[in-house]
């Protein structure tokens, strides 16, 4: 595809304000099913974050493919369209979720190791999008047209794969996806209009970090840098925290620019 | 930076900290698999 996506950010956001909508509304007029209202919030998240993403693709995306500078210049400018409309919308003030009674709270392991309730549970549904996108990508029949559209469009589309409904469908998961972080998010920050371009860098660190073409890499690389910064943070600053981590990220890049893990194609 | 603290503290700081770090973790995670896929990097 050669895209390019610097509005990814946006579209997680816009998964976390679906979940604060949820949150708010479930407190106002659905009080007794207040406790599972994360689990409508996050579907909801992937179903509006997907839906974007489909609207963007079809509107701007589709226009541009094979140009990846000019696809990262049109989506930071959708970027900046969304942060404004969630500025106007929402406001220019961060947002809180309020959290279920049974996601706060630990589980005591030993005397002095704790166990956050909202970070086993998040980990247990990343594990099991992570198992499914695996499983769609690598196991379905979609997930065949995904793979053989990619590596060579034009023989996919002389067997019948229909390439554009495929690029549009593989668009609007990616940011389904990332509307799921969103819900997520929400239990680690407040949610504003500008929350997502902390994490667009971060986003790209990760891919690049992992190797481009490896599944297990982006699951290495996302793990060695969230414990890295997490682990740092309790002995520095959190900025100096970040800037370790960063710093470590590029010295083993100039060692080894291919990322952690690299696949052998035949190009 | 770690002279402050024994073994046992160091261990259960980086268990306790690992563990906070799962939720960052899972986003990071989403967010770049959700990348990966609206960039069409599954070949």
């Amino acid at each position: 595809m050669g895209v390019i996506n610097m509005a990814h950010g946006e579209f997680m956001i816009l998964g976390a304000y679906m979940t604060y909508l949820c949150s708010t509304f479930f407190q106002a007029h659905l009080p007794g099913l207040f406790p599972i209202f994360f689990f409508v919030a996050m579907g909801l998240a992937f179903l509006a974050s997907g839906a974007l993403g489909m609207a963007t693709e079809w509107l701007l995306i589709r226009h541009l493919y094979k140009r990846p500078l000019d696809t990262l210049l049109a989506t930071w400018g959708l970027s900046l369209i969304l942060q404004q409309a969630y500025r106007s919308i929402f406001g220019a003030r961060e947002v809180g979720v309020e959290l279920p009674s049974w996601l706060i709270g630990s589980v005591q392991v030993t005397d002095t190791i704790e166990i956050p309730i909202n970070g086993l549970f998040v980990m247990g549904v990343t594990v099991l999008i992570t198992l499914g996108v695996a499983l769609l990508i690598f196991r379905s029949r979609f997930g065949q047209q995904v793979r053989a559209v990619m590596a060579n469009r034009a023989m996919a589309g002389a067997v019948g794969i229909d390439t554009e409904k495929v690029d549009r469908l593989t668009f609007g998961l990616g940011c389904g996806i990332a509307g799921v972080a969103g819900s997520a998010f929400t239990m680690i920050g407040s949610t504003g209009p500008t929350s997502g371009q902390l994490y667009i860098v971060d986003t790209f660190l990760i891919v690049v970090f992992g190797g481009a073409a490896s599944l297990l890499g982006t699951i290495a690389s996302a793990f060695s840098i969230s414990q890295t910064q997490s682990t740092l943070e309790f002995f520095l600053s959190g900025s100096m925290a970040k800037v370790l981590t960063l710093l470590a990220v590029v010295g083993i890049l100039m060692l080894r620019p291919q990322g952690l893990f690299t696949l052998k194609v035949r190009r | 930076m770690f002279g402050d603290y024994s073994l046992g503290d160091l261990g259960a700081i980086f268990a306790m900290q690992g563990f906070a770090g799962l939720i960052l973790f899972s986003v990071y995670l989403l967010m770049a698999l959700g990348w990966r896929s609206s960039s069409g990097r599954w070949a």
